[in-house]
């Protein structure tokens, strides 16, 4: 059996009076496009950081490639290339000297001209041939983020750690970061954690939701937007409060997400079990005040999905 | 090994400071980028070019207060170099975790200690350097205050020996003796390897740079006052240390190895305790 890129149990941590990880586990398969998704206070930056060796658990295990991040946290690193979530860079360091020292940092790295032919290829992957000899510190956000991809991909990892890749970039560079990581793809397993659904959808194989700590979903793209038989979406306008109040007390329905524009509201419709159906139906018709636009199984994109399990909770 | 969690690789296969030799390199272009080395080489030619032909005239044109008003700058030259350490190091650690790269730098394949090491040695070899070239600017000024009789710092038996034949240059006769010369330096770049070490370990615990300036000032003040108060008592600390380098000035003789030795080993204590404590602070 292959071992996972990436394999956590149990993680627990503590900031004094904060839980940010509440007993997460995951996995990540080798080979694989993973996206990390949460809302902002999850525990995304967390996780990643604890796999980088840069904080320590308070409890739990977690391995990349079958070693012990802490135990073993060096040589574990020496298989990973990471882009922190707001990367920075010593400001007196061009943009060539920065991959090329971290280059010199990985073990049996390329030295003399293959270390500076492979330090040229990378920059023309991210798209900096004209600014490498520029200091980091005139780089702009998006230059430093592709400056970071390029430095995580220096020492040939096994696994590509990023966090927010393609957060505060502008429309060309997303799309050119999506691009990149496509490409990456044949080459090394990608763990990435956003918040931009569309970006998950377009490049990953894999997605891992987490909310308050803990993993609420994770499996292939495809499982996550499976209809499920329990899933429904229902277009409303007019007064639904009633409605509302009235579905939320009723044994067969698990929970109810709801979004509002304008004058109608979306709901998403988690039924105990498929044959709840039957009870739903009759209950939209039978309740006044609204009038009922749509009504169906759920159909979800990775955002009805995400929001169905993460919910409308912007975490902590 | 094998766990509850499952089977765990935790063999170490990695040099223990893999990684030093770079990082040294990239914080020594830091102190000597090459602008800055053309600039000292410049500077030294043009030195000499406007001091050496004064210092070696036949005739003295300067008063001997001169050399007491020296080595009053002598006397403060170990300050002047432990207070550049303070200003020089106070971000050296606590600098880079607050803008990230620490955290950046930890997040590679190397060791924490490598950090650590490889900023103490860079500024161990930049002080090196610092405190060769000014003792090398100063070497000559001293040379004139010898000469018209304004110190007691002693004589070179080699200036001596060599008077002779060096015909006009042998208004050098009266050289400083080099030994206690080189001696005096090597105890004033112990003191400031000391207070940089203590420096990186105060930035490795605690939160703000103005703190750390501040302990480190402090330190400074322990120093100096106890090189002018206690005397030879602390012969074997960072103050009994530059306590010696007045002494030299002043043309009396102590010993100097002890305390450099000690001040050195102090150091490598110091810089311990900063490894030990820089590995287990969380990183953003």
């Amino acid at each position: 059996m292959t071992v996972p890129a990436i394999e956590i149990r149990q993680l627990k941590k503590r900031y004094r009076k904060v839980e940010a990880l509440r007993g997460l586990d995951l996995t990540v398969d080798q080979g694989s496009v993973c996206g990390f998704l949460g809302p902002n206070g999850a525990g995304k930056t967390t996780t990643m950081k604890i796999l980088m060796g840069l904080i320590g658990p308070t409890s739990g295990w977690a391995a990349v490639h079958g070693i012990d991040v802490r135990g073993s946290g060096l040589l574990a690193r020496s298989r990973i290339g990471y882009l922190p979530q707001d990367p920075v860079f010593p400001p007196y360091q061009t943009v060539r000297s920065v991959i090329a020292t971290v280059g010199r940092l990985y073990p049996g790295h390329l030295r003399g001209s293959a270390l500076r032919r492979r330090v040229d290829e990378l920059i023309d992957r991210v798209g900096m041939t004209d600014k490498a000899r520029r200091r980091t510190a005139g780089l702009s956000g998006g230059e430093r983020q592709r400056l970071g991809v390029a430095q995580a991909l220096i020492g040939e990892p096994d696994l590509l750690i990023l966090d927010e890749p393609s957060a505060g970039l502008d429309p060309t560079g997303r799309r050119d970061m999506l691009n990149l990581i496509d490409e990456i793809r044949a080459e090394t397993t990608v763990f990435y954690s956003t918040h931009i659904l569309d970006d998950v959808e377009r490049v990953s194989d894999t997605v891992v939701m987490i909310s308050r700590g803990a993993v609420v979903a994770q499996g292939d793209i495809d499982e996550i937007l499976t209809v499920s038989d329990t899933d429904y979406a229902v277009r409303l306008r007019g007064d639904t409060e009633a409605l509302h109040d009235r579905l939320v007390a009723e044994s067969w329905v698990d929970k109810i997400t709801t979004r509002r524009h304008g004058d109608i509201e979306d709901w998403l419709v988690r039924l105990s079990d498929g044959s709840a159906a039957d009870r739903l139906a009759p209950a939209l018709v039978e309740s006044e005040g609204h009038d009922i636009v749509e009504f169906h199984l759920s159909d979800r994109g990775l955002e009805e999905a995400y929001l169905a399990l993460v919910g409308a909770d912007d975490g902590d | 090994m094998t766990t509850d969690a499952g089977t765990v690789t935790s063999v170490e296969k990695i040099r223990p400071m893999q990684g030093l030799g770079g990082l040294i390199g990239v914080d020594l272009r830091v102190w000597f980028p090459l602008r800055t080395l053309l600039m000292v080489v410049v500077g030294l030619i043009i030195f000499g070019a406007m001091y050496l032909p004064w210092s070696a005239a036949p005739h003295p044109s300067v008063d001997p207060g001169f050399g007491f008003l020296f080595l009053g700058f002598l006397s403060v030259w170990s300050a002047v170099m432990l207070i550049s350490a303070v200003s020089f190091s106070e971000g050296a650690v606590l600098g880079e975790i607050n803008r990230g790269t620490a955290g950046w730098l930890a997040a590679m394949p190397i060791r924490r200690a490598s950090v650590i090491v490889a900023k103490f040695t860079s500024a161990a070899v930049g002080y090196a350097v610092i405190i060769a070239v000014t003792g090398t600017l100063i070497y000559p000024i001293l040379a004139g205050a010898v000469d018209r009789g304004g110190t007691g710092f002693r004589a070179s038996v080699v200036g001596e020996v060599t008077q002779s034949p060096v015909g006009m240059w042998g208004r050098f006769a009266n050289l400083p003796e080099f030994g206690n010369y080189l001696g005096m330096l090597a105890a004033i770049w112990a003191a400031v390897i000391f207070v940089i070490a203590a420096m990186m370990l105060l930035g490795t615990f605690l939160r703000s740079r103005t703190a750390v300036y501040g302990f480190g000032m402090m330190l400074v003040g322990v120093i100096v006052g106890g090189a002018i108060f206690g005397g030879s008592s602390l012969g074997a600390t960072p103050a009994g240390a530059v306590w010696a380098v007045l002494q030299i000035a002043w043309g009396n003789d102590v010993a100097l190895l002890a305390p450099i030795m000690s001040t050195l080993l102090l150091s490598i204590i110091v810089l311990g305790a900063a490894v030990w404590s820089f590995d287990r602070r969380e990183l953003s």
